[in-house]
């Protein structure tokens, strides 16, 4: 049950990664507009993406 | 490399493949930082101003059809609230699922299940995710507590604040010696709290984004008749405005030159467009879809038709009823009393020995906010004001829908609004016996081919006659000459009777007497057999005896007196509120300003004047008076449901509060009550997003 003194403090290691990824992608719009890209599927790119 | 950030406002996204279609097209100009968005309508270009200007970057985007403007500062800042609050509510989201698994061991085990070392352990875990927590997430609650204590006011956010301060707190100080943490607590109170917050924003940002959007239609900038361009705002009446094929009318005014098609579906929201000429009034907001003219500006910009008609809006969704009122004074003594109760609460089961006695405090503190009261009436004022908004109605006194749903007397001006606004031929006296029918008939349509007057349209049919030299005969009618003889379609000067519209067709000498009249709208049919069944109704016209009473008669409507003059109104209708009726007038004219003053609610049909506008309650813009059915029941409707959230509101915290007190709710419990509580309210409200029905 010793081991559970490492990894706690790793999980928490992990949360904070996942926090800061969370808050990059909001930061990057990420969250901006969630209906339009459920329907960019739906239409023909007239170009190549970049 | 120097960026450039564009923001643009383009009002007329409407669904995604719009946005799309944007997105792809600045693409193709070698953009790759390009985004936009559908709730705000707003695309963002960051471009390299050197390689490509925002100039065309907008044209581009005009290319594909749509009208972009650059974007108000506000706007922006409220979406940085909003992404702000997001950032806030995810780290309250994260850090309360983990700490709920480091509490859940504890809470599993009971007393002594766990060794005192990996409790300690647990605890420390909980207070690294509970700190960004209590110190990040929760500065909403904090800023909006310091703001109301610095008024000297105990708002809804105190209490909370306190909450959370206060277990944060204590859990940190127990962590340090002995005893209890709370750290769960915090962390499932704050991001319930903000969720509800979140998506009251949310909601609140949708509604006003179709606000302003009227006002952001107008150019910028105008270009004089002289070629010079100026600001929009440095116009003033008398100045001569050019408007070209495609541009936004800026300012009220009349045409003085050129002619063309102009549609005011900007406020109207209907797609008709007008043939508008020398001498015809035009309206700020309202389009130009074909040739030019030039405008002489008959008011400022910030005293158009559509400014005042934003103003209005505006002044609308601050209004709160007298219940909001009410429940704000009301919810300000509920918090003073609430932060006692939960005070001689905690207080009491610390004297009994209890050891959960903080929870209980703060569980009263959480539980008996009373958000969903303080949001029960403003939420669906808001969203019943943009609704009608969206279907054309606007209102200017936020009490209107209040004093509709009491209304039991309508009374109606205006004859013209029942009507189609079509003439058809009602008959055809023949004075001049040589003549046939169907030969009138004939003639006429010849007289009239390719005249745009209203009453060509009767006429228009296939003719085998031709008419050379049309003109028209400003104001009377038009002439032509058919087989060398000059013949003249005017308004009958010896009218037979006085319903309908009579014209003359002549010679030398009088050949006919046609007789035009309006038809009911089938709308207006409708309206009154809905209307008479419930209400009385009243036709007080400036028209002439026989029009009114025929109109009168054809809708079934109970009274009707024609040949009114204002004042005569204003004593008609005070006559009836005598007899204790609520009146609502519907009206549509300067002569009707005094009676819908007078009347205790009112009306105007699609107002062409700020006058008319500040006399009635409510606009409609468009011409269809089928509306105000919509609008009796929406009012009634709005009324249910305000009952509904108060009543709601009121009994959820009467009923929680005992409990908690007794202590059989946990902190988190009351955090979610209370979200879903103020959630249930605001989704209650969302009910009246449609008018009908």
């Amino acid at each position: 049950m010793e081991a559970i003194f490492v990894l706690i403090p790793i999980s928490l290691g992990i949360i904070f990664i996942a926090i800061s990824v969370f808050l990059w992608a909001v930061k990057n719009y990420q969250f901006d507009d969630l209906e339009k890209e459920a329907s960019r599927i739906l239409f023909d790119e007239s170009s190549e993406g970049p | 490399m120097t960026r450039a950030t564009l923001r643009l406002q383009v009002p007329d996204i409407r669904c995604a493949a719009c946005a799309l279609k944007i997105e792809d097209a600045i693409r193709d100009l070698g953009i790759d930082r390009c985004r936009t968005n559908i709730a705000s309508k707003q695309v963002i270009v960051e471009h390299d101003p050197k390689q490509l200007s925002g100039v065309e970057i907008e044209n581009r985007i005009r290319e594909l059809g749509f009208a972009p403007v650059p974007a108000l500062e506000d706007q922006t800042s409220e979406q940085e609230e909003s992404k702000m609050l997001l950032a806030r509510l995810g780290v309250a989201g994260i850090g309360a699922m983990q700490v709920m698994m480091f509490a859940l061991v504890t809470y599993v085990s009971g007393d002594g299940g766990v060794e005192p070392a990996y409790v300690k352990l647990m605890q420390w875990a909980s207070f690294a995710l509970a700190t960004p927590v209590a110190i990040f997430s929760a500065i909403p609650f904090y800023q909006s507590a310091y703001r109301d204590l610095r008024h000297k006011r105990v708002g809804m956010d105190v209490p909370v604040s306190l909450a959370i301060l206060s277990a944060y707190s204590l859990s940190t100080a127990h962590l340090f010696g002995q005893g209890e943490v709370y750290f769960d607590s915090v962390c499932m109170f704050t991001f319930l709290l903000l969720l509800g917050r979140f998506l009251e924003l949310r909601s609140r940002q949708r509604y006003k984004d179709n606000i302003s959007l009227a006002d952001r239609c107008l150019p910028q900038d105008v270009t004089l008749s002289n070629g010079q361009l100026v600001a929009l705002t440095a116009l003033s009446v008398g100045d001569v405005v050019l408007v070209r094929e495609g541009d936004v009318v800026p300012v009220d005014g009349v045409v003085q030159s050129g002619s063309g098609l102009v549609t005011e579906a900007a406020f109207t929201g209907e797609s008709k467009a007008f043939s508008k000429s020398v001498g015809a009034n035009v309206l700020a907001g309202s389009q130009l879809l074909d040739g030019d003219i030039e405008v002489i500006c008959s008011s400022v910009p910030e005293a158009t038709v559509l400014a005042g008609m934003s103003k209005l809006y505006q002044d609308a969704m601050l209004y709160k009823p007298g219940f909001a009122l009410l429940a704000d004074k009301v919810s300000r003594y509920f918090v003073a009393t609430i932060l006692s109760i939960a005070i001689i609460s905690g207080a009491s089961w610390y004297l009994l020995g209890n050891p959960e006695w903080f929870v209980v405090l703060i569980t009263v503190l959480v539980v008996s906010c009373p958000c969903a009261l303080s949001l029960a009436t403003p939420i669906a004022s808001t969203v019943a004001v943009t609704s009608l908004k969206q279907s054309g109605v606007v209102i200017k006194a936020g009490s209107f829908l209040e004093k509709l749903a009491q209304v039991d007397h309508i009374v109606f001006d205006k004859t013209g609004t029942l009507t189609e606004g079509q003439l058809v031929l009602e008959s055809v006296e023949v004075l001049d016996p040589k003549w046939s029918r169907e030969s009138i008939l004939d003639y006429c349509a010849a007289l009239e081919v390719g005249n745009k007057h209203p009453i060509a349209k009767v006429f228009q049919k296939n003719t085998p006659i031709v008419a050379t030299d049309l003109t028209s005969l400003a104001g009377e009618g038009v002439a032509g000459v058919i087989d060398g003889v000059r013949f003249r379609l005017t308004q009958a000067t010896n009218a037979p009777s006085n319903a309908g519209t009579w014209i003359e067709l002549s010679a030398e000498h009088p050949i006919a007497l046609l007789c035009l009249t309006d038809e009911i709208r089938e709308s207006s049919k409708r309206l009154f057999s809905l209307l008479n069944s419930e209400l009385k109704t009243t036709l007080l016209s400036g028209d002439h005896n026989n029009e009114a009473r025929r109109i009168a008669d054809l809708l079934g409507m109970g009274a009707c007196s024609g040949e009114q003059t204002p004042s005569q109104k204003v004593e008609h209708i005070q006559s009836l509120q005598a007899q204790g009726e609520t009146v609502l007038m519907v009206g549509d004219g300067f002569n009707d300003a005094a009676a819908m003053a007078v009347a205790d609610t009112a009306i105007a049909v699609s107002p062409v004047d700020i006058l008319i506008q500040e006399a009635a309650d409510a606009s409609l813009l468009r011409q269809d008076i089928t509306r105000i059915a919509d609008l009796l029941v929406f009012s009634k409707r709005l009324k249910r449901i305000v009952r509904q959230n108060i009543g709601w509101a009121i009994a959820y915290n009467l009923s929680v509060i005992p409990l908690a007190v007794t202590g059989m709710l946990e902190p988190w419990m009351a955090a979610l009550g209370m979200s879903l509580s103020s959630l249930l309210v605001v989704m209650n409200a969302g009910r009246l997003q449609r008018l009908g029905g």
